[in-house]
Formats: structure tokens, C-alpha cells, sequence
């Protein structure tokens, strides 16, 4: 099977014959022919006869990689925030932010080939630009820069203002898993109040594999 | 005589002009054009309320009868104003505070649910045989007024039982908050606000001590809102 996340700016793609994974970017993906047995994501209709629901893929995936019982799995994406958490394996909550308060990974990506930085290099700030959505942000890191403050300064209190949303929007846990483009990015992960642990970036291809292996939605 | 209805007017009220032609202003007809309504309201602006406006200005109209107290909403107090000011159409204002609750039965039958909200607005106006309609026994609720997009119904299973001012209006009780709030601990329920409605915030209340599903809808149902609550509807089989 040839499962695919077509996420707004990447596409994470999983070979389940030969246990491949792989990214490439959405705008290639449009560009070429490639179709897939099973897809979810923003542009999945455009590749796949068969779409499963994004919430139900993180929901599915994230408990083959945890295990049953109780977790908090947040996804966040290019565009949108995701989260789901079960508690002894049944739904307790769940929230999906793809207008105001989003646009998070597309925003930390566009700022660090604008100024060609990695924000993942740059060390944690206790201070926090308030942000309401990287749209929003972006606007104030610019008025911050032509205050002469320091560009890796002003990025890490933009990262850490993102975090922040983050945490609000998902109630404010002591713990959660992450999934998602970020789950590498170092300044990102400190930049939370609590305990995170990244699941990487093909939880959702998991939880394709559990929809494809078991017939489901 | 053509008569605009807004909201849920009293019975009494209702009957005295009864044998009219009754039109259902806050109705997201297929010519309704909420954009007219822009020229009176900010362009942010509930679209339910934008659609009232913009059917007023658009139907040739001889009466309206505008339920526009706290059996309605504020917004609605505010533009029966303008359209008492800005129409050449006679406004008859009521606040209608009927508390004997009619039986429900449209919100527990095991009609789409569809179908429900068609049989509750139409209700308002006409006699609706409930005489054939069956129980359904409920695997979800939905909560919340008439959607101004109906499409967001279409995602829910005939199993759905309609909770909030929906069912208030099958009831003849549009001011009843006790059965406007309402809700089964059991079942898991969609809560659904129009945006920039007032009736968000009890939305997200109920919803979050009813561990259910808030959602808030500007204009047309997005793709991101309808993944969401099908979501909601699958992990919660």
C-alpha cells in the first residue's frame, strides 16, 4: 500500500511493502502523477480515492506507537493544530485549530529562510512575544527587528509565543506527545511549560497503516 | 398578505394572522444574498442575522413579525430597529414567554436530521403531522439553533437527537433556557454556535462540562469544521 499525509506544505509518504518512509514537498506532489491507496490531509482528496479523517489518523497512530491507556497526542502542522487525548483508551477530548491561532510551522518556516536561520540552533528565551497566529506574529518580529533587537532574540521569543498558543490551546497538560514537522526542532520542544515528548513526523502514516491493516474509516 | 416571521412569535400573535403567507426570514434561501445585508451591518457579522436583513430587503413584504426579546437573541433586538427604521414595511415586536412546553417529538424521531430541522422551522409557522413519526433511540445530539448552512446536518446519523434552541422552538418555548440547556450526560453532542452569535458562549460551556464537541460557524461549513466533527462522530462510536 502507498499511504500518503498531503499536509498544505509537505507531503509525508509511507511504502508499507517495503517499509519506506519519505517527504517530499505538496507543491511536487501536484506537479507529478503520484496517487495513493489511502491518504488524509488538506490536499488528500486530490491524490487518493480513499480519504481517512486527519483526527481519527493521529488518534490511530498515535496509540500504535503509545499503546493503549491514557495520552495526549498534539500534531501541529504548516497550517493547522491538532489534538486529540484518550483516557483508558476511550475519547475524552479533542480540538482542531485551522484558522485564527494557526499557521504555525508554515510561519517558523518562512522566518528561517527569510533570514536564513535554523530555529532549532538558536537557545531558549524566557520571554514571549504574544502571538495570536503566525500571520499576526510576523507583523510584530518585524516592528521588534527595526527596534534593534537581535534577530535570533526576536525568533526565539516568536517560537516561545507559539509554544505558548500551543499550550493554551490544548488546556494547559503537565505532559503530551508531539507529533508533526516540529517534533525535531530543539528550541521548539523547550520552549514549553511542561513535559513533551516528540513522536515524530509520520504518526499519522501510523495511523493510515491501522486504517488500511483494519478496514476502517 | 406576505408576512416575514423572525424568530419564534408567540402563538397568539401567530394566529391572528393566521391563513397569510408566512415567510421564515431567518431562512438561508437559495436567492438570499447575505451580502445586501452590508449595507446595515458590519461585514463581520453573524450570517444568520445578515440573512434576516437581506430577505427583508429583498421579499416584498406587507408585514414582519419580529420576535425580538431574550426569547431570540440582542442582535436581534438591534435589527428590528434598523428595519423599522430603514423599511416601508409595518413591524409588529414580541417577546414571546410561553412556558408550556409542546412535546418534542421531531427532535427525537428517527427522521435525517435534516429533515428534523426542515419539520422544526416549519413548525413555527404551520400545523406539522407528528402523528407518523417514530422514536429514535439516540447514538448523538446536536445542539444549537437552525445552522445558516444546513449542510452541517448531513454529516450527523439519523440517530441524533436535537438539543438548545432548536428544540426550544419545536417546543413553543424560544425563551425556556432551563430546556434551552438542557443536554444527556450519555451522549455525545456536537454543541454548534453561529459565529459572532451570543449563544457561543453557551456553546462552549455546555460542551466543555458535557465533554462534548463545541463548534462555531461563519456563513458556509469549511472543510476543517466538517473533518472535525466527523471525527468526533467516529471516535465516539
Amino acid at each position: 500500500m502507498l499511504l500518503g499525509d498531503v499536509g498544505t506544505s509537505y507531503t509525508k509518504i509511507l511504502n508499507t511493502e517495503k517499509d519506506e518512509y519519505r517527504v517530499i514537498k505538496t507543491l511536487d506532489l501536484l506537479k507529478s502523477d503520484l496517487r495513493f491507496d489511502i491518504a488524509c490531509g488538506h490536499n488528500a482528496k486530490l491524490r487518493a480515492d480513499r480519504v481517512a479523517n486527519e483526527l481519527v489518523a493521529l488518534e490511530k497512530g498515535s496509540r500504535r506507537l503509545i499503546g493503549n491507556g491514557n495520552f495526549l497526542v498534539v500534531d501541529v502542522g504548516s497550517r493547522d493544530i491538532k489534538y486529540v487525548k484518550m483516557k483508558s483508551s476511550k475519547y475524552e477530548e479533542m480540538d482542531w485549530n485551522a484558522l485564527c491561532g494557526a499557521t504555525l510551522g508554515f510561519s517558523i518556516e518562512l522566518l528561517e529562510n527569510h533570514f536564513n536561520v535554523k530555529t532549532s540552533e538558536i537557545e531558549k528565551t524566557s520571554q514571549s512575544l504574544g502571538v495570536t497566529c503566525g500571520v499576526l506574529g510576523m507583523a510584530k518580529i518585524f516592528d521588534k527587528i527595526s527596534e534593534g533587537c537581535e534577530i535570533t532574540d526576536v525568533l526565539a521569543s516568536f517560537v516561545k509565543g507559539i509554544a505558548e498558543n500551543v499550550y493554551k490551546f490544548i488546556d494547559e497538560p503537565e505532559f503530551f506527545y508531539l507529533s508533526g514537522g516540529l517534533y525535531n526542532n530543539s528550541l521548539f520542544i523547550k520552549s514549553f511549560q511542561c513535559k513533551v515528548k516528540p513522536l515524530g513526523r509520520f504518526v499519522l502514516l501510523e495511523g493510515l497503516r491501522e486504517i488500511g491493516d483494519s478496514g476502517v474509516r | 398578505m406576505k408576512i416575514g416571521i423572525v424568530g419564534v412569535p408567540p402563538q397568539e400573535v401567530l394566529d391572528k394572522y393566521r391563513g397569510n403567507d408566512f415567510i421564515d426570514l431567518d431562512t438561508l434561501f437559495d436567492f438570499t444574498d447575505n451580502s445586501k445585508a452590508e449595507s446595515y451591518l458590519p461585514k463581520i457579522y453573524c450570517a444568520t442575522i445578515k440573512s434576516i436583513i437581506a430577505n427583508a430587503l429583498t421579499i416584498k413584504l406587507d408585514l414582519i413579525i419580529f420576535d425580538n426579546g431574550y426569547s431570540k437573541c440582542d442582535n436581534g433586538r438591534f435589527i428590528s430597529e434598523i428595519l423599522k427604521r430603514e423599511l416601508n414595511v409595518s413591524i409588529v415586536t414580541t417577546q414571546n414567554n410561553a412556558t408550556r412546553r409542546h412535546p418534542q417529538t421531531v427532535c427525537e424521531s428517527d427522521l435525517e436530521l435534516r429533515k428534523k430541522f426542515d419539520l422544526i422551522v416549519d413548525s413555527v409557522v404551520k400545523d406539522v403531522d407528528k402523528s407518523k413519526l417514530k422514536y429514535v433511540k439516540p447514538n448523538y445530539g446536536f445542539w444549537g439553533v437552525p445552522p445558516n448552512d444546513f449542510s452541517i446536518l448531513d454529516l450527523f446519523p439519523k440517530e441524533t437527537h436535537v438539543f438548545g434552541w432548536a428544540r426550544c422552538m419545536e417546543a413553543r418555548v424560544p425563551a425556556d433556557l432551563e430546556l434551552e440547556t438542557m443536554v444527556r450526560e450519555d451522549l455525545p453532542t456536537v454543541f454548534y454556535a453561529q459565529a459572532f452569535c451570543s449563544k457561543n458562549s453557551l456553546a462552549k460551556y455546555l460542551a466543555k462540562k458535557h465533554n462534548g464537541l463545541y463548534v462555531e460557524v461563519d456563513d458556509v461549513l469549511d472543510n476543517s469544521v466538517k473533518s472535525k466533527i466527523e471525527a468526533y462522530l467516529l471516535l465516539n462510536k
